[in-house]
């Protein structure tokens, strides 16, 4: 059994359908990315996953145990899994980012300051903040809001991590750094689910693809390199900016970095 | 309500054609004064210097002294120098010259939202000194000036129920009448409460309405 | 045109200064009572949909479209009708906190309108409640995004205290009216005493502007 498991997602906006019998499967340590057309339900389809957009219907399998997304106490559940990094991050202005990461460890999960500090503090280093933790946010870069943010995810210590278009913010360069980041975690054993625009991103990073369009799942690629073997994967992204058999290795850190 | 009279209807509506005398008044004195001082604050001539400052001055002193004070101030002014006026007279002045300077900050500030591009492209353009303003710095001026300064209006002529203090039959002093005239004083209050939410509560609509009109341009 | 005499009244300065600090007692009394009166009811309007939303800004809109002064009367005249007996002071106090209850609480929830919509969802993923999300996130950023407009209504407060005096109590503008009428120079004592007033202003005017400058450099 996979250890991410949806099925049968529908999403009602008033008489709209915005998902409609959406899912996809993911084993532990992948990179699931979603693409589509604008308006075709991904960022939807991502909120569902965390309980942030209540859903008429669906089903959830989390490392195989079964929830039911339509039910009022499955948000709880869901997001003791999973974390979510928001497009325009959302990290709170009148915090220092030290506490923007503290915050949820010491409040709900009642960790010590110190403890939390710690391991705060550790984040940041790998993230290359190290020297960013006493700062408000509103004078970091783009990039730097974005490691936060997911640094700040990263400290509720999920198994499954969501983020919307971590990419569409970041000049290429800082693209490839989260594509590396990204890549690491995963490597550690946390799946990743990310919406994107970004197309030589998603077939560089992605281990499996899900294709939406108009509220549904109109194609799903697994395997590295599935962006190529799919047509309707392949046709959207050479319409989109992106080269469907792009080499993974645009991944590999820049020599003169 | 049966117990009002005749006599004590006419009372109450005078009282409040008295309010909205004082906050009429006040306001149109308070309007032309404003325009002065910000047109003082504005200018750029040297000789004004002194006059700039005298403006400054003023707007920043008489915003932090409480109206009861002010309307004092004037009111034993208005005797010592051995002016023969009303109470209401006395009272309209005081607003004027209070509403002068809140009305001040409001149309210097507003007209300072203008970007200085435009002022500058207007100067390009070779546009007289009316027309910068009729044209180009008082249509955009005006979203930054009109609701703050009807919110403010609106403020006012609660604070004009001081006016009591000095004399004045207002709405909350034939309250006090009626009451002391042997009306239930329940009633009266309730009574005079409704009268200036009837007063205050369309203007404040009118206010948040514009403020919302201007929001969407 | 008799001349002006400040002599009876720089003779009592010391009297009249004592009543500066029942001013700034009065309007601080009023304004941190009005404030967790206020927090309450912006809390209620964001919160709900229904009646406890539209009973919270109907509070505001009564209180703002009507004179503060008819208000402290309410108050002054109803609680003894109601067998609770307190001082002016209190009266005035109490009727102040009601009126700045309702501006704070539109000010509260305008700038809690202005927090970003993103906050609330990241604080629910962040696994924070409803109480922890206000305290911790809500209300502290709103609260610097309001603070000028917070010190304002300060301000504002201050000016609106004077309104005691009317009431008997012994605050700045009442010691100015007991001075004027024992020695009667009111003209003079109201010219010293406006100029406290707006000398008392300048210096909040400072603080407040110190008080943010150290918060902003605190964080
Ligand atoms: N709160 C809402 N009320 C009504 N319709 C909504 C709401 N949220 C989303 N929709 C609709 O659902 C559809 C999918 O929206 P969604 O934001 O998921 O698209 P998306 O694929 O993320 O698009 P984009 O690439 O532009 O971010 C859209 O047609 C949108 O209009
Ligand atoms: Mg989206």
């Amino acid at each position: 059994m996979p250890y991410i498991d949806v099925r049968d997602v529908c999403v009602r906006h008033g008489k709209n359908e915005t998902l409609r019998q959406a899912g996809f499967d993911a084993e532990r340590g992948e990179i699931v990315s979603f693409i589509g057309p604008s308006g075709s339900g991904k960022t939807t389809f991502l909120r569902t996953l965390i309980g942030l957009q209540p859903v008429w219907r669906g089903q959830m399998g989390v490392d195989g145990r079964i929830v039911d997304m339509a039910a009022p106490a499955s948000a709880r559940i869901l997001r003791e899994q999973a974390a979510i990094v928001f497009q325009q991050y959302g990290l709170f202005g009148h915090m220092s980012v030290l506490r923007n990461l503290t915050l949820a460890p010491t409040v709900v999960a009642k960790r010590s300051r110190r403890d939390a500090e710690h391991e705060a503090r550790a984040l940041l280093e790998r993230l290359g903040l190290a020297n960013k933790a006493d700062v408000l946010p509103a004078d970091l870069s783009g990039g730097q809001k974005q490691r936060v943010a997911i640094a700040r995810a990263l400290m509720l210590r999920p198994t499954l991590l969501l983020l919307d278009e971590p990419t569409s913010a970041l000049d290429p360069h800082k693209v490839r750094d989260v594509g590396v980041l990204l890549r690491d975690l995963a490597q550690d054993g946390m799946t990743i689910v990310q919406v994107s625009h970004a197309m030589n991103v998603v077939s560089s990073l992605s281990d499996r693809i899900v294709l939406l369009e108009d509220g549904q799942v109109r194609a799903v690629g697994k395997g590295r390199g599935c962006a190529a073997q799919l047509p309707d994967i392949a046709a959207f992204m050479n319409t989109h900016g992106g080269d469907a058999a792009a080499d993974p290795a645009g991944l590999r850190p820049d020599p003169d970095h | 309500m049966i117990a009002f009279s005749h006599y004590d209807i006419a009372l109450l509506f005078q009282a409040m054609v008295r309010t909205v005398e004082l906050s009429l008044g006040g306001g149109v004195l308070g309007i032309a004064g404003a325009i002065i001082l910000t047109a003082l604050r504005l200018s750029d001539m040297r000789g004004m210097l002194p006059l700039r400052i005298l403006a400054v001055v003023y707007v920043q002193t008489i915003r932090r002294i409480p109206f009861i004070v002010t309307l004092y101030i004037v009111f034993f002014c208005a005797g010592m120098m051995g002016l023969d006026v009303s109470a209401t007279v006395v009272a309209i002045g005081s607003i004027g010259l209070i509403a002068a300077a809140y009305l001040c900050e409001i149309l210097h500030g507003g007209v300072k939202t203008v970007p200085v591009e435009q002022v500058e492209a207007a100067l390009v353009l070779n546009l007289p000194l009316w027309a910068r303003w009729r044209y180009v710095i008082g249509p955009q001026a005006m979203s930054a000036v009109v609701p703050p300064a009807i919110g403010y209006l609106v403020l006012f002529i609660k604070d004009t129920a001081l006016a009591s203090q000095i004399g004045v039959v207002e709405l909350s002093q034939a309250g006090v009448i009626l009451s002391n005239r042997g009306l239930p004083s329940a009633q009266v209050f309730c009574m005079v409460l409704l009268l200036y939410f009837a007063i205050s509560y369309p203007l404040t609509c009118l206010s948040r309405l514009l403020e919302k009109r201007i929001a969407v341009h | 045109m008799t001349g002006l005499d400040f002599h009876p009244v720089f003779t009592r300065l010391l009297f009249l200064l004592g009543g500066v600090g029942v001013t700034v007692l009065i309007a601080g009394l009023a304004f941190v009572f009005g404030l967790l009166l206020a927090v309450g009811l912006a809390v209620l309007r964001f919160e709900n949909q229904g009646t406890w939303r539209r009973l919270s800004r109907s509070y505001s809109t009564a209180l703002t479209n009507t004179p503060q002064l008819s208000q402290i009367f309410a108050v002054f005249y109803c609680l003894p009708l109601m067998g609770v007996m307190v001082s002016p002071f209190l009266s005035v106090v109490i009727g102040m906190t009601l009126n700045a209850a309702a501006y704070l609480a539109d000010i509260l929830g305008a700038g809690m309108a202005r927090v970003p919509a993103v906050y609330h969802e990241v604080a629910l993923t962040l696994g924070l409640n409803r109480r922890q999300t206000y305290l911790r996130v809500i209300l502290p950023y709103a609260g610097r995004t309001m603070f000028p407009a917070l010190a304002n209504h300060f301000q504002i407060m201050i000016l609106g205290s004077a309104m005691a005096s009317i009431f008997g109590v012994e605050d700045l503008t009442g010691r100015a009216y007991d001075i004027g009428s024992t020695t009667f120079r009111v003209l003079e004592v109201m010219l010293v005493t406006g100029g406290l007033y707006a000398l008392l202003s300048f210096a909040l005017t400072g603080v407040f502007s110190l008080f943010r400058r150290t918060m902003e450099r605190m964080v």
